[in-house]
């Protein structure tokens, strides 16, 4: 399915001004998007998830600093000035954030929501950005899309409001879509309007999408591939069938052993004990060692290389749950020391 | 008002007979958060109530607790009718009846040690006088009870995680030995593997104290695991009711259907969920008939004239629709 890949990132460093000095959030992170794909990107608070995304779309917090490679479409996108961005950014790029109450702005109609960037990074007449606006409208299903230009956010649900964020995120017909727990403050029935239609539009339109999420039930069924992060490195890399059908990191494992859908009727959902380490008190070695079952002694001190483990996969654990051997590093080390 | 039976395991805690709870708006008809609903909640089981945001169901956990009052029905507390809290101190036989939140940071003090609100909680709760010493040992019991170590007695709440923060907000309502529990979302602002620690907590405090408990959730997955029975609620009517197994594995109500299809299942290979069309309406205008038929897709022209009875597929197993028959007991 990948000619060009859409996005790719390529060892991606974040580090964030914290009260106790500069705290890597992003730690050598890398994957690809393809286009027309949907890429699961999973972790828990801390894990990175959120400021990868950031980084793609330059909006890192002030004082943080990235480093290494996010080429779209093979251009750097790292580094770019203010006024570059702002001309991929909601044009190339679009966000969609987790909380569609406060990614429209609440006194002004949808209408000017919709318009304004269209007229701005298109050209568009007034008249032009309007058909626009309602053809996307339409797209995501919003009944009456003409009306729905004239109202305010409040009087929509949460459920139209983030088929209107999303509407006005593809307005410019970007090639990609970062989605930040798009579904998240939503019920499960209009959760699954939204991730039909992520996978419509990416089959209608070819858009690829990066989709964020702590839940793997979302993921599954959506992404065409999975990267699940921790403590601010990629455990474990590959298509979604192959990650959640056959987990190989104890974190990835232990995450679908503790959801109430994956194990059968009456099973017991099994938690991972402990909390998600915060960018303070980062453990030495494999950052996940003091929650896993499996850890060695090296597990402490020595931090896993992520390595191709199979056609496709990739693998930051000296443990392997599956086959209980450990591997060959393959490739040179991607991940940095703390 | 219903048949739905009451009570599931053992005798019954807590019981709410045809509740309905209104709020008034100024020049306009009240808003009818909760019509009529029936239902109890014995010792040792956890009974899950799971609908779509709006529907009414943290409405009715409060009404439960008494944090608001109903305009018709009565909320019973062993016996005791549950009233609206005034703003002197709740009865004394109430103070067994409590309440777990969605946001731990907004229930507990964040000014104040998490070891001094436990304490207060053993001695606002049971009436307890307490040296330091047994304060000490009390708040030390119940920490480790809930998985946390004793020694964190003296920090404040932002010094922990979610999952860590419901954990000592559990802590304190366990400090207030109480026999019946109403969670209100107490899981869905967590971390995903918190979700799981604290629904399993909470269903081994319930199993282990033989209290009741009262779990509002709008994830199904959850409730599917931990409940014993469940409460389906669609726009401020209980449409469904019964054991939790039957129930999943064969749903009598078309809303009840439609949710589980909802969800998604982590797995290798999954289907996308499937939609229900449409948003829960107003509840300020309701649809006429039944509430659910404009969205159903089972909706025949009867449905929009006539408020559908409660129909007893099984014993204790009742749901609210017109095309819901009673089914034939199974043969074995």
């Amino acid at each position: 399915m990948s000619d060009v890949p859409v996005l790719e990132v390529d060892n991606l460093v974040v580090a964030l001004r914290t009260a106790r000095g500069m705290r890597r959030a992003v730690n050598g992170v890398s994957f690809s998007i393809g286009p027309g794909e949907i890429l699961g990107v999973a972790g828990e608070s801390g894990s990175g998830k959120t400021i990868t995304a950031l980084s793609i779309l330059g909006l890192l917090p002030l004082g943080a600093r990235a480093t290494g490679g996010v080429r779209f479409q093979g251009r750097q996108l790292l580094g770019l000035s203010r006024r570059q961005l702002r001309r991929v950014r909601g044009k190339e790029v679009a966000l969609v954030s987790q909380d569609p109450a406060t990614s429209l702005h609440p006194l002004l109609r949808i209408e000017v929501q919709m318009t304004e960037h269209v007229r701005a990074h298109l050209g568009f007449s007034r008249e032009q950005a309007r058909r626009r606006a309602i053809e996307m409208l339409e797209a995501v299903r919003i009944p009456d899309p003409e009306a729905a230009l004239l109202a305010h956010p409040h009087q929509f649900s949460g459920g139209m409001r983030q088929r209107i964020a999303i509407a006005m995120a593809l307005a410019c017909e970007p090639q990609l879509l970062v989605a930040d727990e798009p579904t998240t403050a939503l019920d499960v029935t209009v959760q699954a309007g939204i991730l039909r239609l992520l996978d419509r539009l990416r089959r209608e339109r070819g858009v690829s999408v990066m989709i964020i999420t702590h839940d793997l039930g979302v993921m599954s069924t959506v992404s065409d591939r999975i990267c699940i992060l921790y403590g601010g490195r990629v455990a474990e890399y590959g298509t979604t069938g192959e990650v959640l059908g056959r987990p190989r990191h104890p974190y990835t494992d232990g995450l679908m052993r503790s959801l109430p859908g994956a194990a059968g009727v009456g099973a017991a959902m099994v938690p991972i004990q402990g909390a998600p380490p915060g960018l303070d008190n980062m453990p030495a070695g494999c950052s996940f060692h003091p929650r896993c079952e499996y850890a060695l002694e090296s597990c402490r001190t020595s931090v896993p290389v992520l390595r191709t483990v199979e056609h496709g996969r990739r693998l930051a654990c000296d443990v392997d749950p599956l086959r209980g051997e450990r591997g060959q590093p393959v490739g040179p080390a991607e991940v940095a020391q703390v | 008002m219903s048949v739905l039976s009451p009570g599931g395991a053992g005798v019954p805690l807590l019981e709410l007979e045809g509740v309905d709870v209104s709020y008034p708006r100024r020049g306009q008809p009240s808003v009818r958060a909760v019509l009529g609903a029936s239902f109890s909640v014995g010792a040792g089981e956890v009974v899950g109530l799971v609908g779509e945001s709006g529907c009414g169901k943290s409405t009715l956990g409060r009404a439960a607790v008494g944090l608001v009052a109903p305009s018709a029905g009565c909320v019973r507390y062993q016996g005791q009718p549950v009233g609206p809290l005034g703003h002197g101190t709740r009865p004394a036989a109430l103070r067994s009846l409590q309440m777990v939140f969605q946001d731990p940071y907004a229930s507990l003090n964040p000014r104040r040690r998490i070891g001094r609100q436990i304490a207060d909680a053993i001695r606002l709760g049971t009436g307890a006088v307490l040296d330091d010493g047994d304060a000490t040992r009390r708040v030390a019991a119940l920490l480790e009870r809930v998985g946390l170590s004793a020694n964190i007695a003296h920090r404040y709440p932002h010094e922990f995680s979610g999952g860590q923060c419901q954990r000592i907000a559990i802590a304190r309502v366990l400090a207030t030995e109480p026999r019946c529990i109403v969670a209100d979302e107490p899981i869905s602002s967590l971390d995903a593997s918190a979700q799981a620690q604290v629904a399993n907590l909470l269903a081994g405090i319930v199993a282990g104290l033989g209290l009741g408990m009262l779990f509002i959730s709008h994830d199904l997955s959850v409730v599917q695991k931990i409940a014993h029975r469940t409460l389906v609620m669609y726009l401020g009517r209980i449409v469904e009711e019964g054991a939790t197994a039957p129930i999943w594995a064969e749903p009598a109500h078309p809303y009840t259907r439609a949710l589980i299809a909802a969800v998604p299942r982590p797995g290798a290979r999954s289907a996308l969920p499937s939609e229900l069309a449409g948003d829960v309406p107003n509840p300020a205008r309701p649809p006429s008939g039944c509430r659910f038929h404009p969205r159903c897709p089972d909706a025949v022209e009867r449905c929009r004239v006539e408020d559908p009875p409660v129909v007893a597929v099984e014993p204790g197993w009742g749901s609210r629709c017109l095309l819901s028959k009673p089914r034939q007991p199974a043969a074995n």
